[in-house]
């Protein structure tokens, strides 16, 4: 299925924590999981990327946007909030990636359009599994809108 | 009274003379002899003299008369004899008196009696007198005269009645006193009869008195009759009444001497009614009446003394009272003081004091009295009234005691006691409100007014207002100000007193000082407030804490891992066992803060008590426990459960703890859990979660409901020991508890309580 689109799926990842990151890095390398990974630090950061603003004006636009909720400067809410306001942005899916199980954190995420909730397992084995499992539902089971041109 | 015998005599004998004077005698005894005899030797003195008044004859008596010799008073002048010798005019024919000398130089008082001698031509020749020695006589008549005189004037003057009647009953005689006593003339008086002037109701008394004394009965009587005068006016006359015996001569008469007794009588007559009057008062009378000694003895007591003291009778009560003081005085002494108080004053009044009855029970009484005193001014006796007074000292007792009571009630009251008036003025108030206030004295208290108490003087007629309009309050709650400005909780009682016309006069207040139990409620509160708020913090912390604690817990556990992955076998034998460890300790870690984290959750996270199915709570637990029911072979068995108030995920979670640990800590081959629920009489729903697993030691049955506390190494029953914490918290959240029943290797029964009505959630 992956080979079908042999363009590399663009992700980016907004993650304060770089032991995540590289976690992710990790899990998708162990996944056999072929992705070009951006990675944010902030909110600010991320949108700065998707706005290709200053050094990001030749980032790719990501397929897909795995995003912490928990972020210094904006937050992954705010972030999720402003995405999902944009019209520009708010068809890339966006999977909220979190390490919490609160229950009010799940629902306002999807109150604010999240695409999915994913929390972080502690489980190692769980956490390359879940970074498969996103990597296979969104690019070989969801038909994703098709991307504008001048993107 | 007079006797006239003898004049008549005379004048018989003179006239028989007189017819047969003959002046020479016949010589043969002739009839004129007889007479001259009789002449001569008559017993009557006579003269016969001529008319110049010289005696021609006198015969034997008449020279008696005179102390002479018969025929030596012939020639002579007969008031030679006279004394004075007055020439007499015998020519009236009247009897005259002459005192007359005799021969022997005695006096004599002669009466004669002359008689003119005429002529056969008429003419006075001479005169003939009679004469007869009255000297005895007139000496009686005298003294009669001088008696009946006396007798007279004594009649006439005395101021006592006298009365004669003869024995018909016909007044003969009355005196003035008489006269003036039944207001009668004498006149009107003289000839009628006692049946006249006696009251009708005695005129047969009267007579039969008269008619006994009459027939010689009775020579005097004392009689005492009612005369009734000429006005209608009835007089008393005590009568002493005698009879005077007639003779031939001289009727009897009745002699009644009558006093006016009528003032007497009257004065008889009210002193009796005076001593009835006073006798029926001091029998009857209410008091009781005596006359007692200074010694201590009655000499007099009335019915009524004895009544009050339980005697039967007056003469039983001064028979048995030898010593008034020592045996009636419950104070002996205080007779002493009635007799002292005597001594300065003669009446005494109102003496109180109490008194020994018969039967030993005691009595108040008081005395009013007076001392009678001798005349050399001793007191005799103490003349007296005993008032029993018992009911009126019980009443005042009673009223002192109750004022005694309720003015302990006032000043003891733990409650300010005040009355104050409408504007402020302060009345009365108890020791408590002036310790309450602040103030040194009740006076200092009364000084000011109310409204100085107030923070907000506006407040006190806001409070005054209420009052008129309420009547009364209960429990009002107000802030007031002690004397020295602090300000003071009170709850306040208050009393409205009106008047006729509706107006408030008074208040009537009852202040507890609340400030003490209010500043305590308040520091209660504040700290109720600090606890909760830390609680929540508490909980709050571990809940942040094991939610940020899961970061970095997360990258101990994923690298860990991840090396495990990558380098198991390539780093040597230690290196693989450390790996392990430190893996195994990450998860551990990871499962402790995912139980405090679910822990702290039951308080902070729970949701909304609601109507909840228990059968569906249980249903959801145990689908989620299936694998483990599947696998043990476990048979779960539950009674009906009832619709509970409760929130439903936290019991579904107590349910899935209990049957967790259950199906944990089964025993027997065959492990059973039966869930059951019983309606409890407390107002709970009784739910129970019975096994016939291994039990648990009852010295654990406390322990094993804190957090992280463990009775078994983790090899054996691996868990961080928070289940049944978040159950107890749980039960404690909806208002229950819980508890476990086990003995060691007979099985557990879980039992939890939840509260059936809402309202328990915090």
């Amino acid at each position: 299925m992956i080979g079908t689109n042999l363009k590399p799926v663009e992700v980016l990842l907004v993650e304060d924590n770089t032991g995540d990151v590289r976690l992710t890095l990790e899990a998708m390398k162990e996944g056999k999981v072929i992705n070009n990974l951006s990675i944010a630090s902030d909110g600010v950061e991320a949108m700065a990327f998707l706005r290709k603003e200053g050094r990001y004006k030749d980032a790719a636009r990501p397929d897909i946007i795995l995003l912490d909720l928990n972020l210094p400067k904006k937050d992954g809410r705010e972030v999720l909030a402003e995405i999902k306001a944009d019209p520009s942005l708010r068809l890339i899916p966006v999977v909220v990636l979190t390490t919490s199980q609160a229950e009010e954190d799940i629902l306002r995420t999807y109150n604010l359009h999240a695409n999915c909730y994913v929390t972080k397992p502690v489980d190692l084995e769980q956490f390359i599994n879940v970074v498969k499992s996103i990597n296979d539902f969104w690019f070989s089971v969801v038909k994703l809108p098709p991307v504008a041109q001048n993107a | 009274m007079v006797s006239t015998g003898d004049v008549c005599f005379a004048d018989a004998l003179i006239a028989m003379s007189h017819l047969t004077l003959p002046i020479d005698p016949p010589s043969v005894p002739s009839e004129l002899d007889v007479f001259r005899g009789l002449f001569e030797e008559a017993p009557v003195a006579y003269f016969e003299l001529d008319a110049e008044g010289m005696v021609v004859r006198a015969n034997r008596a008449a020279g008696e008369l005179l102390g002479h010799e018969a025929a030596e008073l012939a020639g002579r002048s007969v008031w030679n004899f006279a004394v004075p010798s007055d020439p007499i005019e015998i020519r009236r024919a009247r009897p005259f008196a002459q005192e007359c000398l005799r021969s022997d130089g005695s006096t004599i008082t002669i009466e004669f009696h002359p008689k003119p001698i005429h002529d056969v031509n008429g003419c006075v020749t001479g005169t003939r007198l009679a004469a007869l020695d009255i000297t005895l006589r007139q000496r009686v008549e005298q003294l009669v005269r001088s008696s009946e005189e006396r007798f007279r004037r004594a009649f006439a003057f005395t101021v006592v009645g006298m009365v004669l009647q003869d024995l018909s009953g016909r007044f003969t005689l009355v005196n003035e006193a008489f006269c003036h006593m039944t207001g009668y003339s004498a006149d009107e008086l003289i000839g009628k009869t006692l049946r006249s002037i006696i009251h009708p109701d005695e005129i047969a008394d009267a007579e039969a008195g008269f008619r006994r004394m009459v027939a010689g009965e009775a020579s005097s009587v004392v009689v005492e009759h009612r005369f009734v005068c000429k006005d209608g006016s009835v007089t008393w006359g005590h009568a002493s009444v005698c009879v005077v015996e007639g003779t031939d001569e001289f009727p009897g008469y009745i002699l009644a001497v009558v006093e006016d007794v009528t003032a007497a009588k009257a004065n008889a007559a009210a002193l009796q009614q005076a001593e009835e009057k006073y006798r029926s008062i001091f029998e009857n009378a209410v008091e009781g009446i005596f006359r007692s000694t200074p010694q201590g003895q009655f000499r007099t007591a009335n019915p009524a003394l004895a009544r009050m003291l339980g005697y039967d009778s007056p003469d039983q009560l001064m028979g048995a009272i030898k010593d008034i003081g020592m045996q009636l005085y419950v104070l002996p002494e205080l007779r002493e003081e009635f007799k002292r108080l005597h001594e300065s004053s003669d009446a005494v009044r109102e003496f109180d004091c109490q008194l020994f009855r018969r039967d030993g029970r005691k009595l108040w009484v008081s005395l009013h009295s007076r001392a009678i005193r001798d005349s050399a001014g001793r007191i005799i006796y103490f003349d007296g009234a005993a008032q029993d007074i018992s009911a009126r000292k019980n009443a005042e007792e009673a009223l002192r005691q109750s004022e005694e009571k309720y003015r302990r009630f006032f000043e003891e009251d733990l409650a300010g006691n005040y009355i104050t008036t409408p504007d402020g003025r302060l009345l009365a108030c108890n020791p408590t409100f002036v310790r309450m206030f602040g103030y040194a004295s009740a006076e200092e208290a009364q000084g000011t007014r109310l409204a100085s108490l107030y923070a907000n003087p506006a407040a006190r007629d806001e409070f005054v207002e209420l009052v008129r309009r309420r009547q009364q309050l209960r429990y009002h709650e107000k802030e007031l100000r002690g004397r020295d400005g602090s300000l003071m909780y009170v709850i306040e009682n208050a009393i409205g007193v009106f008047d006729d016309a509706g107006e408030l006069v008074e208040i009537r207040g009852y202040i507890l000082d609340d400030t003490e139990r209010r500043k305590k409620e308040q520091a209660l509160a504040k700290q109720a407030a600090e606890l909760a708020r830390s609680n929540a913090e508490l909980e709050q912390f571990a809940y942040v804490a094991s939610h940020d604690l899961q970061e970095p817990l997360r990258m101990i556990s994923s690298y860990t891992q991840l090396l495990a992955r990558r380098y198991q076998g390539k780093l040597g034998a230690d290196a693989d066992d450390f790996i392990a460890f430190a893996v195994d300790g990450a998860k551990r870690m990871q499962q402790l803060i995912t139980d405090l984290l679910a822990y702290s959750r039951v308080g902070t996270r729970g949701r909304e008590m609601r109507a909840t199915s228990a059968e569906a709570t249980l249903a959801d637990a145990l689908a989620n426990l299936r694998t483990a029911i599947q696998e043990n072979a476990v048979v779960v068995t539950q009674s009906a459960l009832p619709e509970v108030f409760a929130d439903p995920t936290q019991l579904s979670q107590m349910f899935q703890n209990l049957i967790g640990n259950a199906i944990k800590f089964r025993d027997a081959a065959e492990p059973r859990i039966h869930v059951a629920c019983e309606d409890g009489v407390d107002g709970l729903w009784h739910f129970s979660v019975q096994d016939n697993g291994v039990g648990i030691d009852e010295k654990y049955s406390e322990r094993i409901f804190q957090v992280f506390q463990r009775l078994h190494n983790r090899k054996e029953y691996p868990g961080t020991g928070i289940g049944l914490a978040i159950c107890k918290k749980i039960a404690e959240r909806h208002g229950g508890r819980i508890w476990v029943e086990s003995q060691p290797g007979h099985g557990s029964t879980f039992r939890f309580t939840i509260l059936k009505q809402q309202g328990a959630q915090q």
